[in-house]
């Protein structure tokens, strides 16, 4: 066992994800309240033709312009769903489908274009595949900086908006009385979540990071109903899960980390459901 | 001196006009009810003044000054369609929303602004279920939450969008109390009510309005039948 | 080669007959969840079979995707959390789960996590039954037991779908028409998957509808209207994906969102429409106010003069003297040059007593 704690890899992918979780946990936990949950998983597939794109523009397999590939993708995934869902009768989820289903189509469309294409042949495609569902072990020191600095960046944000982020999930009518611009405040929060979906990519994919944003939070909500609270219970389940997630992933071969990691999170929760404050084993004894 | 003033205000979503050329005046130290039928644009009239709404014509001022240099003397009290009752925050913690002052990086909310904060939630009664989570009152406590936090601004000029809807008589009496109180202490009150038998208890002021000013001024010389039944009545001008 | 459009058309035709129930009942998202999540059930059914051409996995992968709507339906009754986030928590556990094992158990088999997403229509051909395609059969198969269903059902699912409690009052088992639904949707996903894959099934499943719906004014119209798009659809995704050389699948899901965001605008009540029906109004309402301002300060010097009316309505003058001529040659304002004030004419007042009543 301590033989894959002191081991470099694991060090490696256990800090980039325990990171990324926590990060992600906070900004999920707005978007959450925000009843934007389904939104971070139609973004996270919107964001697999930007990677593609913008290995085919580059040539390069350079981690910050993937991602800067991938968050414009999903903004402009973002602007779809918001043109479809405020300009028509059709509802949100049916605009998330449309988008999500789109985007990825044309993800795979691009990726099946670079594949038989002579111009894109030299340079190897082999890590492209992996921002569907995610790598771990290809996640390297620079790729964890990355991370690390935007996360902290992330958490800055948080904490000086905190109040009008706070105010403005819970009465957008009252934050405009107040003098907050809810447009600004739903901004920043938009960017925070396109951000760490993007960078979330790598080591957890396009179909699964989403998880990452929205299980901590409802396993915290089983605990407590105060926000502050709230965020840092999710911060904790987030870290938990990442840990555990790549030590077995470590541990056993082939089991891949993200899928891992969601799995744990999932199961901190269903035990919460069952077992927390708020669980349903409480209210029986209520009752 | 009056605290709000309107002129020529026109108000128009996409495409319907709901407001038509509004001019009004509310007088400083009153209780004012605005009262009109269903789709008059009452809420529309608050949301305008307040600049939520931009309006086609017309400018609205608040004690001689454009809204923007009057925001910390005004609260408002909005319907609460838009509050997101899962979000897990106690009573205190909304109340003291009320507290907010701007960005600034390293706020400390110290001990005055807490202070404040439990004056307004003792004078609408909800001491004991400070640490609720909000959505575990009833409709008549929430309502006094929203209005002890507008409290608990202590601002000169309070706006609330029918605040009396759907709520229980024990609430009702607490809330118009401490009305009654605010204007003795030199307050301004607009209101927009719906129930008309309560008018005279509780207002000395009224606007009538069916998409126009149908009648503004002093209850007692406002509040007549003939004005009622113009205000309620499909034709507006003869 | 042909014959993957026809595998390509009878996947569409069997989605788009309950694409209409399941856009309108919001249940679109669910409908990508359970899509997920029928992995396990393939997953699980292939470690005990080992075959994957089972009749057994289908079913077994189907029951799976029931069991992911009983399982959020339970979540959010039991108030542990919303009903759109029960969604995002069952589907990436049980995907998640067939990704570890798949990952895990089947490195060499033919389960492939891609395949899963993307299908690969173009191998559709070879496996053959009765000189058809399999796919061609199976898919015919279930688009014939959904038409069916929705015939038989119409009025049930109709009622339902858009008023619940009537619904109920009429004895219409509405939570047994629901699982048959998503039992029917189910059952199609797990179909349509080694041809065409997860994404380009809830394309066909949202896409078409959601474009039927922006064009129909009755249920039945949407459903035709939604067959004959979902067709055309596959058909423009068909000839593109050939002719670059590209993944066909991924091809249509985007031509679905392509479609669905030229409906947005083009419909009739579209953006287009819109902007060029709120330039018009805004014109006349614009007009409107300036009437009732001038009847309503009736021979006011500072309300009315040519050079102050603007102040009082917030405007910028050539703003109001644009739409102030407009009104003189109209005939409903004239200029009032003795008192150098605007004043409505004759029929300006009949105009604005009209506008008021």
């Amino acid at each position: 066992m301590s033989n894959i704690l002191f081991s470099y890899d694991f060090q490696v992918v256990a800090l980039g994800t325990m990171i990324l979780a926590m990060s992600s946990a906070v900004v999920g936990c707005f978007s959450v309240y925000k009843g934007q949950s389904l939104i971070g998983d139609a973004i996270g597939h919107s964001t697999f033709p930007g990677i593609i794109l913008a290995f085919m523009f580059f040539q390069s397999k350079n981690p910050i312009l993937l991602t800067i590939g991938a968050i414009i993708s999903g903004g402009l995934a973002y602007k779809i769903i918001q043109l479809i869902e405020s300009n028509s009768k059709i509802k949100l989820d049916a605009a998330l489908a449309i988008v999500l289903t789109g985007f990825f189509g044309f993800g795979l469309a691009l990726k099946s274009y670079i594949q038989g294409h002579p111009q894109y042949s030299n340079i190897s495609q082999s890590g492209l595949k992996g921002y569907i569902f995610g790598v771990a072990a290809f996640i390297t020191k620079a790729d964890v900086l990355i991370i690390a600095i935007f996360s902290i960046f992330v958490l800055v944000l948080v904490f000086i908006f905190y109040e009008e982020l706070v105010i403005s999930t819970f009465d957008k009518n009252y934050a405009k009385t107040i003098g907050i611009n809810n447009k600004i405040i739903d901004l920043i929060l938009l960017i925070m979540m396109i951000t760490l979906i993007s960078l979330g990519l790598k080591s957890v994919g396009a179909i699964l990071i989403s998880s990452f944003l929205l299980i901590p939070c409802i396993c915290a909500n089983q605990y407590s109903k105060n926000i502050k609270n709230v965020l840092f219970i999710s911060m904790f389940v987030g870290a938990i899960s990442s840990f555990l997630g790549s030590y077995f992933s470590s541990a056993i071969k082939g089991f891949s980390t993200g899928p891992m990691i969601i799995l744990f999170m999932c199961f901190f929760t269903i035990f919460s459901m069952l077992f927390g404050k708020y669980g349903i084993f409480k209210r029986f004894i209520k009752l | 001196m009056s605290v709000v003033r309107i002129e020529d205000l026109t108000v128009a979503y996409d495409d319907k006009p709901v407001l038509w050329d509004i001019d009004l005046e509310i007088s400083s130290n009153s209780i004012t009810a605005i009262v009109g039928p269903n789709g008059a644009g009452k809420s529309t009239l608050l949301k305008c003044i307040l600049n939520f709404v931009k309006p086609l014509s017309g400018k609205v001022s608040f004690f001689d000054k454009p809204l923007k240099n009057s925001l910390d003397k005004i609260a408002y009290v909005p319907q609460h369609s838009s509050v997101n009752w899962d979000f897990p925050i106690s009573v205190f913690d909304v109340v003291l929303m009320g507290r907010y002052s701007g960005i600034k990086l390293f706020k400390r909310i110290n001990k005055e602004e807490k202070e404040k904060a439990m004056n307004a939630l003792s004078e609408m009664n909800l001491l004991d279920l400070k640490d609720r989570q909000i959505s575990e009152l009833s409709g008549g406590q929430k309502q006094r939450v929203f209005i002890a936090r507008a409290l608990c601004k202590q601002a000169d000029l309070l706006i609330m969008d029918e605040p009396l809807a759907g709520v229980d008589k024990t609430s009702e009496k607490i809330i118009m109390d401490k009305m009654k109180t605010l204007k003795e202490e030199g307050k301004t009150i607009i209101c927009v009510h719906h129930d008309l038998n309560t008018l005279k208890q509780y207002f000395d002021h009224i606007v009538l309005i069916n998409r126009i000013v149908v009648a503004s001024g002093k209850i007692d010389e406002i509040l007549t039948k003939e004005n009622i039944e113009k205000a309620y009545s499909e034709v507006i001008y003869e | 080669m042909i014959e993957v459009l026809f595998v390509l058309i009878a996947t569409s035709l069997a989605c788009s007959i309950l694409g209409p129930f399941i856009v309108l009942r919001n249940l679109s998202m669910m409908a990508d969840a359970l899509s997920h999540s029928v992995l396990l059930g393939i997953v699980l059914a292939f470690i005990l079979v080992g075959d994957l051409n089972s009749i057994f996995l289908s079913l077994n992968a189907a029951v799976f995707g029931v069991i992911t709507v009983y399982f959020v339906e339970l979540l959010s009754k039991k108030r542990l959390v919303k009903h759109e986030d029960a969604l995002g928590i069952v589907f990436p556990m049980f995907f998640s789960l067939a990704v570890v094992i798949i990952t895990k158990m089947f490195r060499n088999a033919h389960l492939d996590v891609d395949i899963v997403l993307m299908g690969n229509p173009l191998f559709a051909p070879f496996i053959r039954i009765f000189n058809l395609p399999k796919s061609l059969v199976l898919m015919s198969v279930v688009f014939f037991i959904n038409l069916i269903f929705v015939i038989l059902f119409f009025k049930e699912l109709k009622i339902s779908t858009f008023d619940k409690e009537f619904a109920m009052l009429n004895k219409i088992k509405i939570n047994r028409i629901y699982y048959s639904l998503m039992t029917l949707t189910s059952i199609t996903c797990v179909s349509a998957f080694d041809s065409v894959g997860a994404i380009l099934v809830i394309s066909l499943f949202v896409c078409p509808s959601v474009v039927a719906y922006l064009f129909s004014k009755s249920l039945k119209q949407m459903i035709v209207l939604s067959l004959i798009f979902g067709i055309i659809n596959c058909i423009i995704g068909y000839y593109i994906g050939i002719s670059l050389n590209v993944s066909i699948t991924g091809v249509c899901s985007f031509t679905g969102m392509l479609m669905c965001v030229i409906a947005v605008f083009i419909n009739r009540n579209g953006i287009i429409y819109k902007v060029l029906k709120n330039i018009k109004n805004r014109n006349k309402i614009m007009h409107d106010l300036i009437l009732i301002h001038i009847f309503k300060h009736n021979k006011n010097f500072n309300e009315l003069g040519y050079n102050s009316i603007h102040e009082h309505l917030n405007w910028k003058k050539e703003l109001s003297d644009k739409f102030l001529n407009d009104l003189i040659v109209s005939g409903y304002v004239v200029k009032d040059d003795s008192l150098g004030i605007y004043q409505l004419s004759q029929s300006g007042l009949s105009y604005v007593r009209m506008l008021l009543r």
